[in-house]
């Protein structure tokens, strides 16, 4: 045990000595996740997000009784012409008195927070979404009210609306993402209950916020409610989101800082593993072949190394991006949420991904210069998979990268969710199940 | 019986190349090296030495057979054995971000020493090695003299039985060289370690060593203290005449053959390559290859030339053979008379010389 410490404690004092990669490990995320911070996270009191371009296209046909679920939607989005019935009307959401006194004030509601324009087919508003006029755009199908009509209690098939999303602008994209799925539960459930209004969703989170905050129940039924025009819940005082303005720019230092920390770690990981191949090179590995160490404690001291760099890279990044979220808010915040226990349970668990991922690829690469090659590839997959390089993909798409799954759930905890089962076991069994596969072929790295 | 703290029987080491062909790299040796000694592994390039050195080691495992160290088979108690041992491997081995001292207590601990005793043997390693003051300087920000002695001063720390040096003086200038040399002589005489040493250059194995095993295309051909073994060549001088660029015919041969005493004559001439990189100096220092000397040469020379002629009685036939060479007409730069020694046996036993 003593030998396993002794090599493990020479890879983290290899690494912490060498100035040029603690520049890659720390410097760079940090830098990039504070300049991404700044660049959205509200300057001065401005709403990050105003004025979505959005085409929205209505496809349905209608079901008995001359219900159209689908122009309720659309009315949710496009300002309806005097006289139709207003969404809310439809959602039966409630009208309170505090909705009503907030509409006194400046307010911004879904028309303002999106510029919502209806579509007569599907191919304009594509276009429209891949020439960039469009952030996205809604396509609610021909079944729609058919669909709904069935089982009024079961909650919407997610795929029964299609976002049409611009890939290049990930937040105006995951927030209409994230209203379409909270209105299509409305529809959905029938639900109409408000707990909460959404002038303390958004006055909480910030419009950054809401994709964060999306996945909760909670929100997802309040917010269809919230964001319906006729009611004007919705009122974002402008002055509210002054005072609140530490929480969206903490939310983006959390969305992206944690996306840059997950894929600068990736690299640690491979480069501490990797190292095997230098000490083969080098010689130091014959020579702890020769000494009276046993292979698989030299192979355990390396991974161990190695995963407590990684971890105390992720450490190092996430007390400084909240110090740079203190430092841009002008007060101490905890970007990460309270629960402290589950951010250190999640960086372990990224960790050990990380680990994993470089000792697989240690164990299936003949070269150090293949294995290099292999790195680089995956790492730039993950990172475009999981929304490291500013945009996001569809989630199906995004659920194959490790740092989606680290990332998400750092999102949900600064948001004091702890809904994070499902992260820590996609995280845990993939660093440990690669883990084993690459040890079992790491082992032949000591053939010398 | 001198007792034997290494013992090999049988081993043998088979590569199997890309193509599928092999490579027998070490074909069978069997070996006992004895407690307190130097004992040389002298052999050309690729002769083995590296390998079988491997597989006693524990670095290697052997294709077949089996060796032990203080009784421990290094396949089946490998711990124990490896115990006993002290590497200090070809290339330099060690952490270049690390100082010396870094270094050092790392390796040490990988040896299980620690607390006290690991600082002791630390100090005492740095005194040994002369390394004292740059002890908390990082290892590549050493010279290359410097990096070899901390590489030896890994091999020592923990006061091995057995010290095994691979090639230690390869690359390395003259003055270096004769202070490791002076160390594994230190480490037989004040130490009473027993020394496992490889080298392809003879006088190193001449010197150095107790006994010396002729290793060559993977097997022992010849195995004895020095004095064994040059008996074995029975008492032939050899008389190296070196000629310079001059162009020699077969004449002379001939007519130095006719000389009594002369068994055989042999003309070579050499290519002599001036040191990687010191190519445009306008004079270049180049290995002799058959002595092993070092000469300076300007750098427009480049070939040189000797002959060879061995006799029962050397010295008696030099001025016979002067005299013809200046009959013919072939100017004589230089003579050097060599009493029997490993180089020639090992030309003896192969018909070929220890550096091509
Ligand atoms: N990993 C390997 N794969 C294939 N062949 C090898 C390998 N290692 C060594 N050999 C071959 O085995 C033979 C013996 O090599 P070895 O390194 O033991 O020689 P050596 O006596 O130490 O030579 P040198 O004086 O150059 O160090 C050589 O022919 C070499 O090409
Ligand atoms: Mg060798």
């Amino acid at each position: 045990m003593r030998k396993i410490i002794t090599l493990a404690w020479k890879e983290l004092y290899i690494v912490f000595t060498d100035r040029n990669l603690l520049v890659i490990m720390i410097a760079a995320p940090l830098a990039i996740a504070t300049i991404i911070g700044l660049a959205f996270g509200g300057q001065g009191g401005d709403i990050p997000v105003r004025d979505i371009p959005v085409a929205i296209v209505n496809l349905d046909e209608g079901g008995a009784n001359e219900q159209n679920f689908g122009s309720i939607f659309v009315s949710a989005f496009v300002r309806p012409a005097d006289g139709a019935e207003s969404a809310q009307q439809a959602l039966n959401c409630p009208t309170s008195d505090a909705a009503s006194d907030a509409n006194a004030g400046s307010s911004t509601t879904l028309y303002d927070l999106t510029e919502a324009v209806e579509v007569a087919d599907v191919e304009t508003a594509r276009a429209g979404v891949d020439a960039g006029t469009y952030t996205a755009a809604i396509i609610i199908p021909a079944d729609f009210t058919a669909k709904l009509g069935y089982g009024q209690n079961d909650p919407i098939e997610a795929a029964a609306i299609e976002v049409y999303a611009n890939s290049g602008r990930a937040v105006g994209a995951a927030i209409i993402r994230s209203i379409v799925e909270g209105i299509g539960n409305q529809l959905a459930t029938g639900s109409i209950a408000a707990a909460t209004t959404v002038d303390s969703v958004v006055a909480e989170y910030g419009f950054a916020g809401i994709g964060q905050v999306a996945g909760s129940e909670a929100f997802q039924q309040n917010i269809a409610c919230a964001f319906t025009p006729a009611i004007n819940v919705l009122t974002i005082d402008q002055q509210t989101i002054a005072g609140e303005r530490p929480n969206s720019t903490a939310a983006i230092l959390v969305l992206f800082g944690s996306a840059q920390a997950m894929f600068f770690m990736l690299f640690t990981g491979q480069q501490g593993v990797l190292s095997i191949f230098d000490e083969r090179r080098d010689g130091t590995l014959q020579r702890l072949v020769v000494s009276p160490t046993p292979r698989l404690y030299i192979l355990i001291g390396k991974l161990a190394g190695t995963f407590v760099t990684c971890l105390m890279q992720m450490i190092a990044l996430f007390v400084f991006l909240t110090l740079v979220g203190s430092l841009l808010t002008g007060q101490l915040t905890m970007i990460w949420g309270n629960n402290l226990f589950l951010v250190a349970v999640m960086l372990i668990a990224a960790a050990i991904a990380s680990t994993g991922l470089g000792t697989l690829l240690a164990g299936i690469a003949r070269t150090q210069e293949q294995s290099a090659i292999f790195a680089q590839l995956i790492n730039l997959a993950m990172a475009l998979l999981g929304g490291a390089f500013g945009f996001q993909l569809p989630e199906a798409i995004s659920r194959f990268s490790i740092i989606y799954w680290g990332t998400n759930a750092f999102q949900k905890l600064a948001a004091n969710q702890t809904d994070i089962g499902l992260n820590l076991l996609v995280l845990f069994g993939f660093g440990i199940g690669l883990f084993a596969i690459g040890f079992w072929f790491f082992n032949r790295r000591l053939d010398i | 019986m001198r007792q034997a703290l290494v013992e090999a029987r049988g081993l043998m080491k088979t590569y199997k190349r890309k193509d599928g062909t092999e490579v027998y790299a070490v074909q069978g040796i069997d070996l006992d090296i004895y407690k307190g000694e130097v004992f040389s592994f002298l052999g050309p390039n690729g002769a083995g030495k590296t390998t079988t050195i491997s597989m006693i080691s524990g670095l290697l495992a052997p294709t077949k057979g089996e060796a032990t160290i203080g009784g421990f088979s290094i396949t089946r108690q490998p711990m124990e054995a490896k115990k006993l041992l002290g590497v200090v491997p070809q290339e330099i081995a060690l952490y270049p971000t690390l100082s010396a001292r870094q270094n050092l207590d790392f390796f040490g601990r990988m040896y299980g020493l620690g607390g006290k005793e690991l600082a002791m043997a630390v100090d005492e390693v740095l005194e040994f090695t002369d390394l004292k003051d740059r002890a908390k300087d990082r290892v590549d920000t050493f010279s290359g003299g410097m990096k070899r002695r901390v590489n030896i001063g890994v091999g020592l720390l923990h006061k091995p039985q057995l010290v095994y040096m691979d090639e230690p003086t390869v690359g390395v200038d003259p003055q270096s060289r004769r202070r490791i040399l002076d160390t594994v002589i230190r480490l037989r005489e004040e130490r009473k370690m027993t020394v496992l040493y490889t080298t392809h250059l003879m006088e190193e194995a001449q010197e150095l060593s107790n006994r010396v095993g002729i290793i060559d295309q993977g097997r022992i051909i010849a195995l004895g203290t020095v004095g064994e073994l040059v008996q074995k060549v029975g008492e032939e001088d050899r008389l190296i005449f070196d000629v310079g660029e001059q162009h020699i015919d077969n004449a002379v041969l001939e007519r130095f053959k006719q000389v009594a005493g002369v068994t055989r004559a042999t003309y070579q001439s050499y290519n002599l390559k001036p040191a990687a990189g010191a190519e445009d100096s306008a004079e270049i220092i180049v290995e002799k290859r058959s002595t092993g000397t070092m000469q300076i040469v300007r750098s427009g020379q480049v070939t040189d030339g000797e002959i060879t002629v061995y006799a029962k009685r050397g010295r008696k036939a030099l001025p016979e053979l002067l005299r013809i060479a200046d009959e013919l007409g072939v100017s004589i730069l230089s003579v050097e008379v060599r009493e029997p020694d490993l180089e020639a046996v090992f030309l003896h036993l192969t018909g070929r010389a220890l550096r091509e």
